[in-house]
């Protein structure tokens, strides 16, 4: 641009100065004719003389003077005005990269509330890449936000408010609404947010926790101490009693431990519930290995387990390894149980799939089904059907009555709970299953019909790079 | 960047949508709200939703005069035009959800006052399943997304479901003892309420059905409201 505006500015001064040569000459050529027409000067050469020495000191210093002269102080005047745009630029530039930089969700909104910037954290909090130039009302639900910012528009000084988004994970944050620009006429208002959903977690987790705890252990608390009462006491001389009752504490101590592992499983899962994990996990070759690993206890128990791949050999998706791999063990634990219960009495089998999209579904017209369907997660996410990997554990036993349903997937909720207790359930492995369900994006959908078995199925949200090659 | 002031405030068809989704906002909110009292017995949260569903009414009062003003004075095409009377029509289903939240709030204080029983976290899984899929409807019309639409349409057996069940607890409950029978009375209700609430999602995906595609949503929608048939024998 420089090279340009110097140029034009000297063709500019060219122009001008040829033309002022030309009539310098012209003048002078006119001046000396008349005075050669008059007669006043006797010979006829001096004027022609003159008139060419004349032209010829002025070629010369048109020559001399370099056009440059001219250009220069221009020159420098544009200098100083791009370099203090350039200035302006870096400074702009620098304060968009702290707002792309920043960790936490940013939004600048102009006084009619329609987003002009938001950083890439803002995108991935409400899950949109485009958001400049909507309406900030169709971008987060969240009308006490939405009043602060027409607050502050109106003059008020900063705001600070709590909110809530509702969803399958709820989300706990603080918004600052601040006035940027003049604070009585701000013409711009920055919206920052700040999750909290980690602090209120851990607060939750902790009532619960000890809520649980306190409810669950309870019960058999108080049976190993009646047995150790009555092993002081009157079973003090009787070997055979002392035997019986040894074991029964040690199944309950063992039902303890299990039940608090389960508890700190399930709290560890729901404190990072709202973090969707980052690594890719083969489903196929995950859920193999975990089927391989538990074959030869679930043989013991007379089950035969069946892994049918319902696609290609490799089904990435985006999840945590050791949370898939104890959702699916849950879900397989289950149906090894639930296979057993039914009035076959051969071995009983349980089915293993993993696949790309809708997962079969139960066989029977019968079958009731609750959780989310497919096509809900999707729209969740607002990819398509082949954007989901998933992992479905059916099992052939006496099925789920309807009315039992609903409530599955909540804690401590069991359908029978004299055979739950027998086979060693805490009651929490289908809570368990969900909450890392709810972890990775994707659903659990459940199906049963009774008499036809049930069907558990996990949806999970493929790797972006296998999405894409199944489009 | 455009300077802020050159737009000028939305106003039309643009200002319509924005509304809204300001209305819609605020009855999500509501909802939630109501829930969380009545899970957390907090009267004073209660209290509040009950005062803002004024809120609620004023925006869908000034929707809908400003739907009118639009029809009278622009020439609309016809996809203007469709998107008007969905405006309308969700306005007045907004409305709806509002005053149920409103109604729940409302049973809080007398349900507070109860020995709390087992048929109360139900209703509050129920609760949260109706207003996911009240959020999930929002959602779906905010960003156009039709197969989001068609699926609340289709996941509204879950919440009958959870409503039948729930009213076969809440007799049994009253039958097993009659003390309780006021908590599980206005708990029945409540969780009616939330069914209802479930009811108006699939409508509200009606409308988006209609708006996105031009055509009613037609078909078996699964329905399982089976309460008016309920008995239990003693």
């Amino acid at each position: 641009m420089k090279e340009t505006t110097s140029s034009i500015i000297r063709k500019a001064a060219q122009r001008v100065r040829t033309r002022d040569y030309l009539w310098a000459n012209a003048i002078a050529a006119g001046i000396l004719l008349v005075i050669g027409v008059s007669g006043f000067v006797k010979a006829w050469w001096l004027p022609v003389l003159a008139w060419c020495c004349f032209a010829a000191a002025l070629l010369v210093r048109f020559r001399v003077s370099a056009s440059r002269a001219w250009a220069e102080p221009v020159e420098q005047v544009f200098d100083t005005e791009i370099g203090a745009q350039k200035a302006e630029i870096e400074a702009l530039k620098l304060a968009h990269g702290i707002v792309e930089a920043m960790p936490e969700p940013l939004f600048i909104l102009d006084v009619h509330g329609f987003i002009e910037n938001a950083n890439p954290a803002a995108r991935e909090f409400v899950t949109s890449n485009e958001l400049e130039h909507r309406h900030f009302t169709s971008v987060l639900r969240a009308p006490i936000v939405y009043d602060a910012v027409n607050e502050v528009v109106d003059g008020k000084a900063t705001r600070v408010v709590d909110f809530t988004i509702t969803g399958s994970v709820d989300r706990y944050c603080k918004a600052f609404v601040t006035p940027l620009g003049e604070a009585s006429r701000p013409d711009r208002v920055l919206v920052y947010l700040r999750d909290l959903t980690r602090e209120r977690r851990i607060e939750k987790m902790r009532v619960d926790f000890i809520a649980s705890a306190s409810h669950e252990l309870r019960t058999p608390l108080a049976s190993v101490l009646g047995f150790i009462e009555t092993l002081k006491g009157h079973a003090k001389s009787d070997p055979e009693a002392q035997e019986k009752f040894l074991g029964i504490m040690q199944a309950q101590a063992e039902r303890m431990q299990r039940l608090v592992s389960d508890l700190m499983s399930l709290s560890k899962i729901e404190l990072h519930e709202h973090v969707r994990p980052r690594d890719t996990v083969d489903l196929c070759e995950a859920t193999n290995e975990l089927i391989e690993s538990v074959k030869p206890i679930t043989e013991q128990s007379n089950t035969s387990i069946e892994f049918f791949c319902d696609c290609g050999p490799v089904v990435n998706i985006v999840a945590d390894r050791d949370q898939i791999l104890q959702a699916v063990q849950n879900l397989i634990d289950n149906a090894t149980k639930y296979a057993a219960s039914g009035d076959r009495t051969d071995t009983s089998r349980v089915e293993v799939r993993v696949g790309v999209g809708e997962a079969p579904g139960h066989p029977s017209k019968d079958a009731c089904r609750i959780g989310d369907t497919l096509p809900q997660l999707v729209g969740r996410q607002d990819g398509n059907l082949d954007a989901f990997g998933y992992v479905q554990v059916r099992d052939y036993g006496a099925g789920i009555p309807r009315h039992n349903l609903p409530r599955l997937t909540e804690r401590f909720y069991r359908v029978n709970v004299e055979q739950s207790r027998r086979t060693g359930g805490t009651g929490l492995g289908l809570a368990i299953v969900k909450h890392i369900m709810n972890r990775h994006g994707g659903g659990l959908s459940i199906e049963s019909a009774e008499g036809e078995g049930t069907s558990f199925t996990c949806y999970f949200p493929m790797a972006e790079s296998q999405a894409q090659a199944a489009e | 960047m455009a300077s802020p002031f050159s737009r000028k405030a939305p106003n039309g068809l643009a200002g319509l949508t924005i509304e809204i989704s300001q209305m819609g906002a605020l009855t999500e909110a509501q909802l939630n709200d109501a829930l969380n009292a009545f899970e957390r017995r907090d009267i004073a949260l209660a209290q509040k939703v009950r005062k803002n569903d004024e809120r609620i009414d004023e925006l869908h009062l000034q929707i809908e005069q400003n739907a009118v003003s639009i029809l009278q004075s622009e020439r609309t095409d016809a996809s203007a035009l469709r998107e008007i009377l969905t405006t309308i029509k969700i306005a007045a289903e907004l409305e709806r959800v509002g005053d149920l939240a409103k109604n729940i709030a409302k049973r809080t204080p007398v349900i507070s006052a109860t020995p709390e029983i087992h048929v109360v976290s139900g209703v509050v899984r129920m609760g949260r399943r109706s207003l996911l899929q009240f959020s999930d409807v929002l959602d779906a019309y905010g960003s156009k997304n039709l197969m989001q639409a068609e699926a609340v349409w289709n996941a509204d057996d879950e919440i009958d479901e959870m409503n039948n069940v729930l009213f076969q607890d809440a007799l049994r409950a009253m039958m097993a003892d009659p003390a309780l029978v006021t908590a599980c009375t206005h708990l029945a209700f409540v969780a009616k309420n939330f069914e209802r609430v479930g009811d108006h999602a699939t409508n509200i995906a009606e409308c988006v059905y209609f708006l996105l595609t031009g055509d009613q949503l037609v078909g078996d929608r699964p329905k399982g409201d089976e309460t008016p048939t309920t008995a239990v024998s003693i």
